[in-house]
């Protein structure tokens, strides 16, 4: 779980938070407000693009995204370098290794040529010292191999990535442990964009993880059924309870082969309708609630606005799918960042206003600010005033991150 | 006569373990032989938020609509956690004087209930009562009306439990629901409970069969 994170100048985070040093701490469920363009998917992507640094080379992932590396700098300002430092504390794997804080630091240079330019991970075990792991600052590069017991140190040049993603899983495991640990997480993050119903429609076959936008809908919930018969029951139990005219959900289709989604509805006298004709209310609250059902769901999920489409009594189900989500064991625990701009979610907040962030930008060419709900000032006031409803007083005002729209 | 139960509730937790104890506590203590068909009163007076205030919303509607209409409840059960102090002096004020209510409170939620039920609990968490490993509901002496806060407990349970996937959190409406369907459904062990909480569930728990017996006087004279 990311504990704390600190971003410099990646598109309009100029700097999150803004006294150099510190991190804002993050828990196992974060919800992030603000009026459009103010930088709440871009924290988002900021944290899933960690992921990058672990493919082949940033620009692969960049491609994935149809994105110029010219966009990321804040500004534009591509001589000066994007960082990320973040503080995350994670269980042991299966293997019983890596359970610890971790401290990572890495920064990249937007240039024609993108670059790693720093590189550091230090790893705290429950109980023990700091050791660092990893250490690499331009072509200087040195990591701790577990086998020898030495720090190798080597250079390196023209890695657009990070040094862990040369490393094979299975060759490596013995002799960087932690490093492999850290990286197994980091690839484990995947990000959400607003539900696509035309993707989420679309018969499937050969993924078992959903799609940026709900891809690979009915081959999740078909391998679901297939490897897990008692979480299915689960899953279509949940279900039912969302949507009580619904009798069950079903995929037909076999193992790998294209798989399709079907409602039922009606006891006895059972009707039967394929995706193309489900509403896209009851396939987007169908995606999110396979998350809690999956096998393996991710370990860090950005998503942006998992409510979007969803009936207002409906909403507080998502938020508890969420919130479930995080009560995952380890080593399935995962942690959830979501953006919103429904006032029905931020009332379900009400009890933990500290995990909703407001993020702001006070006026153009100015990078954007993050305040945890629970550390603003008018939170009291806000809260005696609309009493059970944050929602409410976050769209009088109360307690900014508005929209700063006057006239309408 | 009616087997419509009329509920009004917090949440969604609270909504999964009423019905299988209110199912019990009118075949074990009344004798009913048929099952009750449990209402959700937000169902009828729509709200846009649930929670205490929620709870004083409906009813509020509800007490005013049964003043020009009627609806066919057998009587109306409503459940609030004992941190609720205000709502409640304003409910037992809407309420007073009409016979079809019955108001519990649980102290200090409904997982104390829950928590109560130690054979059900202990047989649904897969430990035996002697193996419990070291945990606040192995502590000799608990007594789930006294625990200050029986959500973390449960979820204190489950985290030790291999039997789940996940922890009970702030509240797991999966196990919640798999609880009181597979356990409290047809085993509730209501003396247990009653003798565990006997503050709120003791109360209740006869409030609620008093509820059922004028139910079916009510409907005897009927017929």
């Amino acid at each position: 779980m990311i504990t704390g994170l600190s971003i410099r100048n990646f598109k309009v985070l100029a700097a999150i938070p803004e006294t150099e040093g510190q991190l804002v701490g993050f828990g196992p469920l974060n919800v992030l407000i603000g009026p459009n363009g103010c930088g709440k998917s871009s924290l988002l992507q900021a944290i899933d693009f960690l992921r990058a640094f672990f493919m082949t080379s940033v620009e692969v992932y960049l491609k994935e995204r149809d994105w110029e590396y010219r966009d990321l700098p804040n500004l534009r300002q591509t001589r000066k370098s994007i960082r990320w430092e973040l503080k995350a504390k994670l269980d042991r794997n299966e293997e019983g290794i890596g359970e610890g804080e971790y401290h990572y630091v890495v920064t990249l240079q937007p240039r024609k040529h993108l670059g790693v330019h720093e590189e550091h991970l230090t790893w705290t075990p429950s109980n023990g010292e700091p050791t660092v792991l990893l250490r690499r600052k331009g072509r200087k590069c040195g990591y701790l191999d577990r086998v020898s017991g030495t720090f190798e140190e080597l250079e390196i040049i023209g890695l657009p990535a990070s040094v862990m993603s040369r490393w094979e899983t299975q060759r490596d495991r013995q002799k960087f442990p932690e490093l492999l640990r850290f990286r197994d997480w980091v690839e484990g993050f995947r990000s959400y964009l607003i539900w696509d119903p035309k993707a989420l429609r679309l018969p499937s076959r050969g993924q078992d993880e959903l799609g940026t936008s709900g891809e690979y809908l009915a081959s999740v919930v078909g391998r679901l059924k297939d490897k897990n018969r008692e979480a299915f029951r689960r899953f279509n139990k949940r279900l039912k309870r969302l949507f009580p005219v619904l009798s069950g959900i079903s995929v037909s289709g076999t193992g790998w082969g294209w798989r399709h989604l079907h409602q039922h509805e009606g006891d006895g006298q059972e009707v039967a309708f394929g995706s193309r004709h489900m509403s896209d209310g009851v396939l987007r609250l169908l995606a999110v609630t396979s998350l809690l059902y999956v096998e393996r769901p991710p370990t860090v999920i950005t998503f942006e606005e998992p409510e979007n489409g969803v009936h207002p009594q409906l909403i507080r189900e998502v938020v508890h799918l969420l919130r479930e989500l995080t009560e995952r064991k380890p080593p399935n625990r995962c942690q959830v960042f979501f953006s919103t701009h429904s006032p029905y979610v931020l009332d379900e907040f009400y009890d933990h206003p500290d995990e909703v962030y407001c993020i702001e930008r006070s006026r153009p060419r100015v990078g954007a600010r993050i305040i945890r709900l629970s550390e603003n000032k008018q939170l009291k006031i806000a809260r005696d005033t609309f009493r059970r409803s944050l929602g409410e007083a976050w769209a009088s005002g109360l307690l900014g991150a508005t929209a700063g729209v006057r006239g309408l | 006569m009616s087997t419509k139960i009329g509920v009004i509730t917090e949440g969604s937790i609270d909504y999964a373990l009423l019905p299988p104890l209110l199912s019990r506590i009118a075949e074990e203590k009344v004798g009913f032989h048929w099952p009750l068909d449990v209402d959700d009163v937000a169902e009828l007076f729509p709200i846009r938020k649930r929670g205490h205030g929620g709870v004083l919303h409906a009813l509020r509607a509800l007490v005013r609509a049964l003043d020009t209409q009627y609806y066919d409840h057998a009587c109306y059960v409503i459940l609030l956690d004992r941190r609720t102090r205000r709502i409640q002096q304003r409910v037992r004020r809407l309420i007073s004087g009409r016979d079809r209510f019955v108001l519990g409170i649980a102290i200090e939620e409904v997982e104390a209930w829950w928590l109560g039920d130690r054979t059900n609990t202990l047989a649904w968490s897969g430990f035996d009562a002697l193996l419990l490993p070291e945990c606040r509901y192995a502590t000799r002496n608990y007594q789930a009306e006294r625990d200050e806060n029986p959500k973390r407990t449960l979820d204190e349970l489950t985290r030790l439990s291999d039997r789940f996937d996940r922890s009970y959190g702030e509240g797991n409406l999966d196990l919640a629901t798999e609880f009181a369907e597979e356990y409290w459904r047809a085993y509730a062990r209501l003396d247990e409970i009653a003798h565990q909480c006997p503050q709120g569930f003791g109360t209740f728990q006869q409030e609620v069969a008093g509820q059922f017996r004028r139910a079916r006087r009510r409907a005897g004279r009927l017929f």
